[in-house]
């Protein structure tokens, strides 16, 4: 039997496949195997080092969805990888593929179906696909549509993926893997049994969050002589960030750290460490989840954020709720140079202390995690595997599958798309984002309905720092229908940011990075969060002389429904005089809400200045808000009939034009049908 | 059919030779008008209790509310009407033996069942998404016009004179024969016919917003290029007006006088309050129809000043929706398409409406002045 296995260019793809090869040659001894990756992949390393044989074909990851000179470079990268494979496949002949996902693993999955249509269908290598994430990849997603077979480690994802065969079967891990033991371990790292050992990684590359996140925990952790605390770096260098220089220099700033702190930009014997910690600090990719949960060592989790479908968000939340990991969320917060993620150093220690200090639920954590994994998962992909090759219906194979507690979890999944998730959340709510200003703050049993509050929020708070802005946008609407006080100065943030956009979208009539959408929406969201202190007020002088002019004109709609809620902000000259300037805007949306608005901040006299000149002017919805402005004023001083100005208003009212554009429309018709309806259900009810 | 049997027995000479009456291009062309609008004025009633019944029911839209609200339920899917009505006439009235017939009547049905499918998978779907896909459209549209364009440029084929075959027509611009200038395209007419359909297709599409719009803003242009038709295909007017002479092209006139009474009988129902829309079924059928009236009297360029309406609507909408929107972030106008801007400064939609239309006519009648300002 022939088998091609194929998938890598990082850790987390290629060492389920070993797991798998080693399970393939102990059912089937004869077997033949062989490897194809990319030659820059971990894989080019790892795999001759288990005695498989490697072959080569081209492959990058895929660039994002537009046309750009990357979307082309890709492409012709595929097409080259594509034939390669090719060739491999037809020199190798092999009876399947095993795939693991990631852009190693496309050339050979989609030779195999190049092949197919090549002979008309009578060459057909069957693919088994393995996906190790919650959220499926693009590319994942693709090879699932050719795979015969598709097994998963998350329940999750069988709903997110586009097959009938799709089951889960678990993460393959390989079974000398965990063999060092705890003691032995110690041993060899010199460290002292008694010592309480914590390993902080953000994988090969590093994680920005998580390396500036610990060397700011490390003050607060200083006071624990018995911890030993190793920091790999990663080697990360570009886009913005130098792992090793840049938490050299915070290094530098810190006073106090542990006794016991190293500092190493890579573990070259992680499983080593692995087995001799307490405790792990990681991110939320499969691979380290994996390697780490498989070993039962309990791990504080820190996912990366806005991934395509949140995948580690979604692989940790799937832990979490097994108990399996301890999970914090990374937030954005605002530095000099835009938003980025955080977690404050201080959160960070006392979690780890936290942990440290609660031995029954570190074991707690050890013993979801270990069965969160079983260890048969490698010999169950096997299994299919050798079923396909030896094309028995995979589905005849003995029914060993199902890890336990794995299918009550599809029903708690939330939509990925931040899109989809605000509407969920304005369904189950009963809230419509648009209707900020009508429906005033979110009351607190409306915020009983959302089950898994923690999650929007910090989906909301994180989507602040995704590149586009439509992102953003959702972010904002998710922190204001999630009512999120704690992120009100990132909302008030996003509202007075004034970095320009650039250049070209500035050409075409574009102002600000925030965009005018973006803006808008944070006035909304103001509404939402019912919150008027100092910040706020200042953040509305600014929101009033914003460019963009639905920001100025939401800005006056926010301005009476707070007043309607009882706040006061009349006594605030600036608003008051930015509110009379705007009754002159030139754009006529805001003239009119200005108008409306200036009944409810101005002093009467003014207003009645103010409304004068438009008594008969030709824009209709100018009068109509002059009218409300008066209803306004005979509102703010109900009863108070003898003031000077109150003959003044009678005397304007009479000169008041009453010829209109506009009517709304009155279908006495469907009124009536209404009306009945209700009648009938109170009927019934009753 | 009628067409055939009274040609067939006017040459038979004797009692039937008033027959011949029936035959002439003016006579059919109000007949067929007549037939058209007194078939969608009779049909109506019951055509729109079927449509509600069958649950062929407008989705809500997603612009201001309360208005769109107001308007939920009212049956949608009234093209079928137009359509309907079209056929019985054309089949009483039309010469069935010309070429120009075919190409036009081609463009109403294959436009008429894409909007009729697009518009129950909405009903089907639930929502406005849940309709066709874009790009699907654009295919079957740009496929369309292809074979159109094809047929139209290759010489077995095509109904036009051979010589002018792969022109088009500019305003202001005489042809070769009278001393001006012929624009001859070569194969890249097909491409040009291809773009003329699918942009004007969806023209039409994008107007249909308001109860009267599309139908009434349609009317005019089509009305501008029955005169064209009629001009064109008339030996000595077409000398008179310096234009090439294209025999048979007249029969468009029969097809157009009966699109103006079945719309104008759609109206009598459509009008505000609107008891029935006409769906993506009228609209894309009314655009197809239009893009391919356009194309056979050879007068594309025109259409920027007969259908300036259209094009002030798209163009707004490309601004205001792929620039401001989606690339920008923020409005550029009010709201798009621009007719829902005036309703959202406070312009009731009857008069929006209203102003369309005058404006349409004006532009109408700017675009039947070319014929002499040449």
């Amino acid at each position: 039997m022939r088998v091609v296995l194929t998938g890598g260019g990082s850790g987390g793809h290629v060492s389920p496949m070993l797991a798998v090869a080693e399970a393939l040659r102990e059912l089937e001894p004869t077997a033949d195997l062989r490897y194809i990756g990319v030659r820059n992949g971990l894989e080019a390393d790892l795999v001759p080092r288990a005695n498989i044989p490697i072959r080569f074909a081209p492959a990058i990851g895929m660039p994002g969805l537009s046309l750009s000179p990357a979307m082309f470079k890709f492409l012709f990268t595929l097409l080259g990888g594509v034939l390669a494979a090719t060739v491999h496949l037809i020199a190798y002949r092999p009876h399947v593929i095993v795939a693991s996902g990631g852009f190693a693993s496309a050339p050979a999955v989609f030779a195999s179906a190049f092949l197919r249509g090549l002979t008309f269908g009578l060459w057909r290598i069957p693919v088994y696909l393995h996906e190790q994430n919650a959220v499926p990849g693009r590319m994942n997603s693709a090879a699932a549509r050719i795979a015969r077979q598709v097994g998963v480690v998350h329940a999750v994802s069988l709903n997110r993926l586009p097959h009938a065969v799709n089951e889960v079967v678990g993460y393959p891990v390989r079974a000398g893997f965990a063999s060092v033991d705890r003691a032995t371990a110690r041993r060899e790292l010199g460290i002292p049994d008694d010592a309480e050992y914590v390993v902080v990684t953000g994988g090969s590359q590093g994680a920005r969050t998580i390396n500036r996140a610990v060397v700011d925990a490390l003050p607060f952790l200083a006071d624990r002589p018995k911890l030993w605390l190793t920091h790999s770096t990663g080697a990360m260098k570009g886009r913005g960030y130098d792992a090793v220089g840049d938490t050299r220099s915070r290094l530098e700033t810190i006073s106090r750290k542990p006794q016991h702190y190293r500092v190493t930009d890579y573990l070259h014997d992680m499983p080593l460490h692995l087995a001799a910690a307490d405790l792990a600090v990681i991110r939320g990719g499969a691979g380290s989840l994996f390697e780490v949960c498989t070993q039962g060592l309990p791990a504080l989790v820190i996912p990366k954020a806005n991934l395509p479908g949140d995948s580690q968000v979604a692989n940790a939340r799937e832990l979490a709720a097994r108990g399996a990991i301890e999970l914090l969320y990374e937030e954005p917060a605002f530095v000099d140079s835009g938003f980025i993620e955080v977690v404050p150093g201080e959160l960070m220690a006392e979690k780890i202390t936290a942990l440290l200090d609660d031995p029954a639920r570190r074991r707690e954590l050890s013993e979801q995690a270990k069965a969160a994994f079983d260890r048969r998962a490698a010999n169950r992909i096997a299994k299919r595997v050798v079923a396909l090759a030896k094309s028995i219906r995979a589905i005849d194979v003995e029914n060993d599958s199902t890890p336990t507690s794995a299918e009550s979890l599809t029903e708690t999944a939330l939509p990925d798309s931040p899109t989809a998730l605000r509407r969920y959340a304005e369904q189950v709510m009963g809230v419509r984002y648009e209707r900020a200003f009508a429906h005033g703050p979110i009351r607190d049993w409306e915020l009983e309905k959302l089950d898994d509050l923690a999650y929007f929020r910090y989906r909301g708070a994180a989507l602040l720092a995704h590149s586009h802005w439509s992102m953003r946008n959702e972010g904002i609407k998710l922190l204001a229908l999630t009512r999120h006080r704690d992120k009100l100065g990132l909302v008030l943030h996003v509202l007075t940011d004034r970095t320009p956009a650039p250049k070209l979208h500035r050409m075409l009539g574009g102002d600000f990075a925030q965009v005018g959408f973006v803006r808008r929406n944070a006035v909304n969201a103001l509404s939402f969060m019912g919150v008027v202190n100092a910040d706020v007020r200042a953040a509305i002088v600014t929101a009033l002389d914003d460019p963009y002019y639905e920001v100025r004109s939401a800005t006056l709609k926010l301005i009476r429904s707070m007043i309607k809620d009882g706040h006061n902000l009349a006594d605030n000259p600036e608003i008051v005089s930015r509110v009379r300037k705007l009754t002159r805007d030139r754009n006529l949306e805001v003239h009119w809400e200005a108008l409306h608005a200036f009944g409810f901040v101005g002093a009467p006299e003014d207003v009645l200045a103010t409304n004068r000149a438009y008594a008969v002017t030709g824009k209709t919805p100018l009068r109509e808000a002059v009218l409300r402005s008066y209803h306004a004023l005979l509102d703010r001083y109900d009863g108070e009939t003898n003031k000077p100005w109150r003959e003044q208003l009678s005397d304007d009212i009479d000169h008041f034009a009453i010829t209109s554009l506009a009517f709304h429309p009155h279908f006495p018709l469907k009124e009536r049908y209404v009306s009945l309806c209700k009648r009938m259900d109170e009927e019934a009810s009753a | 059919m009628i067409y055939a049997l009274t040609d067939f027995l006017a040459d038979q000479g004797g009692i039937f030779s008033p027959l011949r009456v029936l035959n002439y291009v003016s006579t059919r062309s109000i007949i067929a008008a007549l037939t058209t609008l007194l078939l969608v004025i009779f049909f109506a009633p019951r055509v729109i209790r079927m449509l509600y019944l069958a649950g062929q029911r407008d989705s809500h839209r997603d612009f201001d509310e309360h208005l769109a609200k107001s308007k939920r339920g009212t049956p949608t899917m009234g093209g079928v009407l137009i359509i309907g009505a079209m056929m019985v006439s054309l089949l009483l009235w039309g010469d069935w033996t010309n070429g120009y017939m075919w190409a036009v009547t081609s463009a109403l049905l294959v436009f008429g069942f894409l909007g009729a499918v697009d518009d129950v998978a909405k009903v089907r779907g639930g929502s406005a998404e849940a309709g066709l896909s874009r790009r699907a459209k654009l295919v079957i549209q740009t496929l369309y016009g292809l074979v159109l364009g094809a047929l139209l440029f290759l010489p077995n084929t095509t109904p036009f004179p051979l010589e002018i075959a792969d022109t088009i027509g500019i305003p202001f611009l005489k042809p070769e024969e009278f001393g001006g200038l012929n624009v001859h395209l070569s194969f890249f007419y097909v491409v040009f016919v291809a773009f003329v359909v699918v942009a004007v297709s969806n023209a039409v599409n994008l107007i249909d917003g308001l109860d009267g719009l599309a139908a009434g803003t349609t009317m005019l242009p089509v009305a501008v290029y029955g005169v064209f038709a009629y001009i064109l295909g008339h030996a000595s007017l077409s000398g008179y007006f310096l234009y090439s002479f294209q025999p048979g092209v007249h029969e468009l006139v029969v097809f157009t006088a009966a699109l103006i009474g079945a719309l104008i009988g759609f109206l009598w129902f459509n009008g505000y309050p609107a008891q029935v829309f006409m769906g993506d079924t009228g609209s894309l059928a009314l655009g197809g129809t239009l893009a391919v009236l356009i194309v056979l009297t050879k007068q594309e360029l025109l259409f920027l000043i007969a259908g300036g309406v259209f094009l002030y609507v798209n163009a707004t909408h490309v601004i205001g929706d792929r620039i401001g929107i989606n690339m920008l972030g923020r409005r550029i106008f009010y709201r798009t398409p621009i007719h829902h801007a005036y309703e959202h400064l406070g312009i009731a939609e009857t008069k929006v409406v209203l102003r369309f239309w005058i404006i349409s006519l004006l532009l109408a009648l700017v675009a039947v002045a070319t014929l002499k300002l040449r």
